[in-house]
């Protein structure tokens, strides 16, 4: 095989090539094995390719459609967060005190809850002179926790700028919080794969995921993974495990 | 085998078509819910299985030679059925998964085959994402940008790089190399 020969069944592959040299491409796979092997290889990478790019637009298209073929339980245990979590937790974490108050203390000890750890560092993907950019209405989404517009818009983002790790973590915060656990950890699990320096945040949020989804034991696996050299995420980890 | 009628929805899989996608959900999610909550599960987990499922099955609908050759909501729910025994045996929750297996379930041979021919593809994805993984961040960013149908002109463009023949030799030995790490797994 030669070099121009992965060439022609690149064109091929892209759809650039003539139609005559086309079927003269698909007659020599029908007589020369060697290269209806190399085609066949490279075939098998292009329609990888291909699914991996539509793969993000699918999940687009999926998710009305599961909210509403699957909203019974959806409803009842959605959690919307409100964009100023912080002093929405303190509200929460009020009226959970009364509430237990008022209920003889019958809801103490329950353990750890997601909502009273999910605190989201702001997301900072452009300069101050990037308004009205994708990536600027991303993190103005994100930040604002209008998490089901952001979601659209880091998929988005992130069809350009796939190496943008910070922009992934927003990701899969945002899934996160709209209750798309499964897509969430799968992004949390790609970047605690890519060994960057987010990668103790992916544990970190991975054991979050375990906590909202009632995994106590998982979580704590999870924590013990956070290096002890990241000091911000080690002191929360602490807290998190002793909650637990 | 022959194809099944039901191969349409795998092509609204590779086509994103929703309308398509909607009937399929009317039609394979009340059975799934069910399943899924009769077995220790949440509407929650049924969703995430099913989309899941799906997801895979888009993967499978862009392979050249995929031919869906049995009823695709037996397909889903066989996906579905396994993934959930095998999320619970993850939670060691291994009772209920003797429960699960307790209960009669025998797929239609052509279902097996099916699921079989999923679970290689499964396998081979897996195989693929880690091969590519340890491609250069330049080779990985331009392959996926040629996926997603951008020119080789916007290409070259995009990647700071002089012409489109530079971007045909490098995504031609992006592509080599990815190949080569792939084969090298097996």
């Amino acid at each position: 095989m030669k070099k121009e020969d992965y060439l022609d069944i690149e064109a091929y592959l892209q759809g650039d090539l003539p139609a005559e040299q086309r079927i003269a491409l698909e007659a020599r796979a029908e007589t020369d094995a060697v290269f209806a092997a190399a085609l066949a290889g490279r075939q098998q990478l292009y329609d990888h390719l291909k699914a991996e790019a539509g793969e993000a637009p699918l999940r687009a298209t999926l998710r009305p459609l599961n909210d509403k073929y699957f909203a019974a339980e959806a409803t009842a245990t959605v959690r919307q967060l409100a964009p100023h979590r912080r002093w929405w937790v303190g509200m929460a974490a009020a009226a959970a005190i009364a509430l237990a108050v008022i209920a003889g203390g019958q809801f103490m000890g329950s353990g750890a809850d997601y909502e009273q750890f999910a605190h989201h560092e702001p997301l900072a993907l452009t300069q101050r002179s990037d308004a009205g950019t994708l990536a600027n209405r991303a993190e103005s989404a994100y930040n604002g926790g209008q998490y089901t517009e952001a979601i659209g818009l880091l998929e988005e983002y992130l069809l350009d700028q796939s190496d943008d790790e910070r922009a992934r973590l927003a990701l899969g915060i945002s899934l996160l919080e709209e209750d798309h656990d499964e897509e969430a950890i799968r992004l949390f699990r790609k970047i605690v794969a890519a060994e960057s320096s987010l990668s103790p945040y992916g544990n970190w949020y991975l054991a979050l995921a375990a906590v909202k989804r009632g995994d106590s034991a998982k979580a704590r696996a999870l924590l013990d993974l956070i290096p002890a050299s990241d000091a911000y995420l080690t002191e929360r980890a602490n807290q998190l495990r002793a909650a637990l | 085998m022959q194809q099944h009628p039901d191969h349409r929805f795998l092509l609204a899989l590779r086509e994103n078509d929703s309308a398509t996608l909607e009937e399929l959900y009317r039609e394979c999610s009340p059975k799934i819910t069910q399943w899924v909550l009769k077995n220790n599960g949440t509407v929650a987990d049924a969703r995430d299985l099913f989309q899941e499922a799906l997801i895979s099955l888009h993967r499978s609908a862009h392979k050249t030679d995929f031919q869906l050759t049995c009823p695709i909501s037996a397909l889903l729910f066989t996906i579905c059925r396994n993934q959930w025994i095998s999320q619970l045996r993850g939670k060691k929750r291994e009772e209920e998964v003797r429960k699960v297996e307790a209960e009669r379930y025998l797929p239609e041979p052509a279902t097996v085959s099916a699921y079989e021919r999923w679970e290689n593809d499964e396998l081979e994805k897996q195989r693929l994402d880690k091969a590519m993984a340890q491609l250069s961040a330049t080779c990985q960013k331009l392959l996926r940008l040629l996926a997603r149908g951008v020119s080789s002109s916007e290409a070259a463009e995009q990647m700071g790089m002089p012409n489109t023949n530079t971007v045909y030799r490098r995504k031609n030995a992006c592509l080599a190399r990815w190949r080569e790490l792939f084969d090298s797994q097996r």
